[in-house]
């Protein structure tokens, strides 16, 4: 099953009883999906895995959107020097629509 | 040559022997003690709280067990004295440590929405960890999420290629000549243009300067304008070796050299492709290597020459532009003698014309006998643009590099031509670890 697949799945077993924030789990598969890697990177920088800011931190926007809940895009951290579980931190108080 | 020699061969000695001093001393400790990348409160279930590690990681023994664990929080509400609490941990779930090098701790209570603090000890068969205490509101799951730096616009940055804001100068005044100077500086915010359900892109400004002295032409440039920005597709996935595009508007902006002579109206509409050189999902990746990545930017710059020495004014032309840049790097996952990283950053462009530009060509210049200069002539012409720098540092150590950098072409707005030109330097960032600093500062 892929990152997106995954995403899908966790949203669509969450429906009609989401919790108030989007949580940790659901954070650390949208982040990993959206770095394209592997959660043992989690430790690592935009710039180690070779990602685009600006194209992360959209994709990451869409993503929570996504999966019913919301938060503004420029709390979501994009700098080179980011780490992904410093996202992860920030995405998992999203909160639902 | 003999000078430089005599001033710098000293120096890349003690250099030397402080990176072996440093490695060896280093050693020892980083066998030990596993490190702790992040340790965040559930939003979702304030029972657990989640701790990532990073290489080198614990022995399983070490963490599996509830009393390995010591949690104590700390919370306020409002006005009243912060209250010290112990948290119990009723179990920890390994499920995810081989998957994602982290693990769930279970409380037996949850963490209150009012804790300002989370501070965790770890102890081990061999060592007591204290761990970095938390106090960010996002790792604590106590609020709506805010940016880093709360509620200001501006917080500090760890180096130029993180920051939105930069200026890096030095003059110099010299007795009977021209003073030296050198001027490095942009700067530029953006915001999202958002709703509560809808989101129309980001509105922003830019600003950069750049300047120095040149006993030649004026090889410096300003650039002021506007952008709107915004990814082109809804998509949150890559397609192989992409990530999503996102378009840049630059409008209402201006670029001129130092003395007002070139002024340039722009509108510009570019498109960039972000791309890694791997499409797969990442698998584990060693501490310090940079995946190589590239963008490439296709768009146009539509060009109103408002003053000029030479090209005609008053009316628009086009420039094709393209672009492309490269960055990769590796970094010694363990300290090595005069091995810290290397990094190799390069990128080109070319803009295309399609009316006679403004350009200086050092090789067209004339010697001034009575000033003892070179004046270079301006000349009009429609040759593509290209720009090219490749720079590659070469650490030997965490805190100096030896930099290697070529450039080639020129860059608007008075398209000064560089031939190949390779420069080689030395950098140094260091940071005084006691209060020596001080004792120089004072009278």
């Amino acid at each position: 099953m892929n990152h997106n697949d995954l995403i899908t799945a966790m949203t669509q077993a969450q429906a009609g009883q989401a919790p108030p924030t989007l949580g940790y789990s659901q954070a650390v598969v949208i982040v990993c999906a959206c770095a394209n890697t592997s959660p043992l990177n989690l430790s690592r920088t935009l710039n180690d895995l070779g990602v685009d800011g600006i194209s992360f931190q959209g994709c990451v926007y869409n993503s929570v959107r996504k999966s019913g809940y919301t938060i503004g895009i420029d709390k979501i951290p994009d700098a080179p020097t980011t780490t992904l579980i410093s996202v992860v931190a920030v995405i998992q108080n999203a909160t639902a629509q | 040559m003999r000078h430089f020699a005599t001033l710098f061969l000293p120096l890349f000695l003690i250099v030397s022997s402080f990176g072996q001093g440093q490695a060896s001393a280093a050693k020892p400790d980083a066998a030990k003690d596993p490190t702790v990348s992040a340790q965040i409160v559930d939003s979702s279930n304030r029972t657990l709280i989640h701790v990532i590690f990073d290489y080198p990681l614990p022995k399983v023994d070490d963490i599996s067990a509830p009393a390995s664990w010591v949690i104590y929080i700390k919370s306020q509400d409002g006005k009243n004295l912060p209250q010290i609490q112990r948290l119990d941990v009723d179990s920890v779930d390994m499920s995810t440590f081989t998957q994602e090098n982290s693990i769930t701790l279970k409380l037996r209570t949850t963490v209150p929405p009012n804790v300002k603090m989370l501070d965790t000890t770890l102890l081990t068969s061999t060592s007591i960890m204290h761990l970095a205490q938390v106090t960010d509101s996002a790792s604590l799951a106590t609020v709506a999420s805010k940016p880093a730096g709360g509620n200001n616009p501006l917080t500090t940055s760890a180096n130029r290629g993180d920051s939105d804001v930069y200026f890096n100068g030095s003059y110099t005044a010299t007795e009977g000549g021209s003073p030296i100077y050198n001027v490095d500086a942009f700067a530029g915010y953006m915001q999202a243009l958002q709703g509560k359900t809808a989101y129309y892109g980001k509105l922003g400004a830019y600003g950069q300067l750049t300047t120095k002295t040149s006993p030649t032409i004026d090889p410096n440039s300003f650039l002021v304008y506007l952008v709107y920005q915004r990814l082109i597709s809804s998509s949150s996935s890559w397609h192989g070796q992409f990530q999503i595009p996102y378009f840049n508007y630059r409008f209402a902006g201006s670029e001129m050299d130092k003395s007002g002579a070139q002024i340039n109206f722009i509108d510009s509409p570019v498109v960039t492709f972000p791309v890694r050189l791997s499409g797969r999902t990442l698998g584990r990746i060693e501490p310090g290597l940079t995946v190589p990545h590239m963008t490439l930017t296709l768009g146009t710059e539509f060009v109103d020459v408002e003053k000029s020495v030479l090209a005609p004014t008053g009316t628009w032309h086009t420039r094709g532009l393209a672009s492309a840049t490269f960055t990769t790097g590796f970094k010694a996952p363990k300290p090595m003698m005069l091995f810290d990283s290397v990094e190799l950053t390069s990128s080109y462009q070319v803009r295309i014309l399609s009316a006679p530009e403004i350009f200086y060509d050092p090789k067209f210049g004339v010697l001034n006998k009575a000033t003892g200069k070179t004046v270079i002539p301006p000349m009009l012409g429609t040759q593509p643009r290209h720009y090219v720098d490749t720079k590659l540092s070469y650490c030997f150590a965490k805190w100096a590099a030896f930099t290697f950098e070529n450039t080639y072409g020129s860059l608007p707005p008075v398209f000064l031509k560089t031939d190949q030109t390779f420069a080689l330097g030395l950098s140094f960032t260091l940071k005084q670890t006691s209060y020596g600093r001080y004792s120089i500062l004072r009278p």
